[in-house]
């Protein structure tokens, strides 16, 4: 797959890094010379230096064949000129922008352009950590709006299904480790003591789940 | 009219006080600080009282609608970055639905972006204008 980046800053280099070792054609762009220095000493891909949204850059980068194409500069806006301009005009089929501003990110996201919010990503996780302890995250979705999460199974809940922890839309029961083996529940299947539950659940009602298993 | 002008300096600022003096009701919204108190000063000066100074990153969805630009009949994006110029543009035309954008070309070399892919309107390249009426001037003198 041939990828673009754009933006060599930490999360650049990184996915750079990670994309070539996997053998796939990279090229990175950024407007400092100096930022590729951040890249792994096996990193295989091309280095352009220019400006994101510069016409030559991105050419010379190879925009017009490329698969996908992520932008992760530091500035939203670079992001997401240059990720459009991936889209409309190059017709990269895989674009992704990196947005810090999350009400930029909402707006530009239902434009149509896949973005990852990561201030809003780090916020939600801070949250999960700080306010609900009991429950281990194990990931986040999306922007962080659902979440995967575990929690051993309190000796009140042995003897109840794991339907009594469904809220529909907000939390369901989406697997269950048993005695070191995990198994996904049907209709009626009953939690036995040291059961660890893996849950679906969306950040915002964290406080209910919370609330239904530590009543 | 209701024209909303992000970035306040020389074309900014200039533009705001015709369109005041005029009689247009005009915000202007200046992300430095030191420029948006300049401005807030010059306007006071010029008893431009149609002119209002907001200083803000127009960029910004929540200064955006702090100014109304959902009833702006024009936004004018004149800040010395086109970047920012073309995002200004994008969210005005596609979140807030304003009729009419204009945009400032800083680099004749980004000309290519200010389409309607970005929500521009109608676009003005100070450096490109010039370039060519140089260029008709050596034509017509051979």
């Amino acid at each position: 797959m041939k990828v673009i980046i754009a933006g060599c800053g930490r999360v650049g280099a990184l996915l750079a890094g990670k994309l070539s070792a996997e053998g796939h054609d990279v090229a990175v762009i950024d407007k400092d010379p100096t930022a590729f220095l951040r890249l792994p000493k096996a990193f295989q891909g091309t280095t352009v230096p220019g400006l994101v949204f510069d016409r030559d850059a991105l050419n010379a980068a190879g925009a017009d064949r490329a698969d996908a194409f992520v932008a992760v500069t530091s500035g939203d806006n670079s992001n997401v000129v240059s990720a459009t301009i991936a889209r409309d005009i190059f017709r990269v089929p895989k674009v992704v922008a990196r947005i810090f501003d999350p009400r930029r990110a909402d707006i530009y996201r239902r434009l149509g352009i896949p973005t990852v919010s990561s201030v809003s990503w780090a916020a939600n996780e801070i949250l999960s950590i700080v306010l609900h302890q009991e429950l281990v995250r194990d990931v986040t979705l999306g922007d962080g709006e659902v979440q995967l999460v575990k929690t051993s199974i309190a000796p009140r809940l042995v003897g109840r299904t794991a339907d009594d922890l469904r809220i529909p839309g907000e939390v369901v029961v989406v697997a269950i480790v048993r005695g070191g083996k995990s198994f996904i529940p049907v209709d009626g299947t009953i939690f036995r003591e040291g059961d660890i539950a893996e849950l679906a659940v969306l950040t915002s009602s964290m406080p209910k789940l919370k609330k239904m298993l530590v009543p | 009219m209701y024209v909303v002008i992000v970035g306040g300096g020389k074309v900014g600022s200039w533009l705001a006080r015709i369109l005041g003096e005029e009689g247009h009701q005009v915000a202007v919204v200046e992300f430095r600080r030191d420029t948006c108190n300049k401005l807030t000063n010059e306007m006071a000066l010029f008893q431009n009282e149609n002119v209002r100074v907001i200083c803000g990153d127009g960029d910004e969805p929540y200064v955006l609608e702090d100014v109304n630009v959902g009833k702006a009949d024009a936004v004018v994006a004149a800040t010395g970055d086109d970047e920012d110029n073309l995002v200004v543009c994008l969210l005005s035309k596609y979140e807030y639905h304003v009729p009419m954008t204009i945009a400032r070309i800083n680099n004749p070399k980004n000309e290519w972006l200010f389409t309607e892919e970005f929500g521009v309107d109608m676009s003005v390249s100070n450096t490109g204008m010039i370039a060519k009426l140089l260029e008709q001037k050596v034509t017509e003198t051979g």
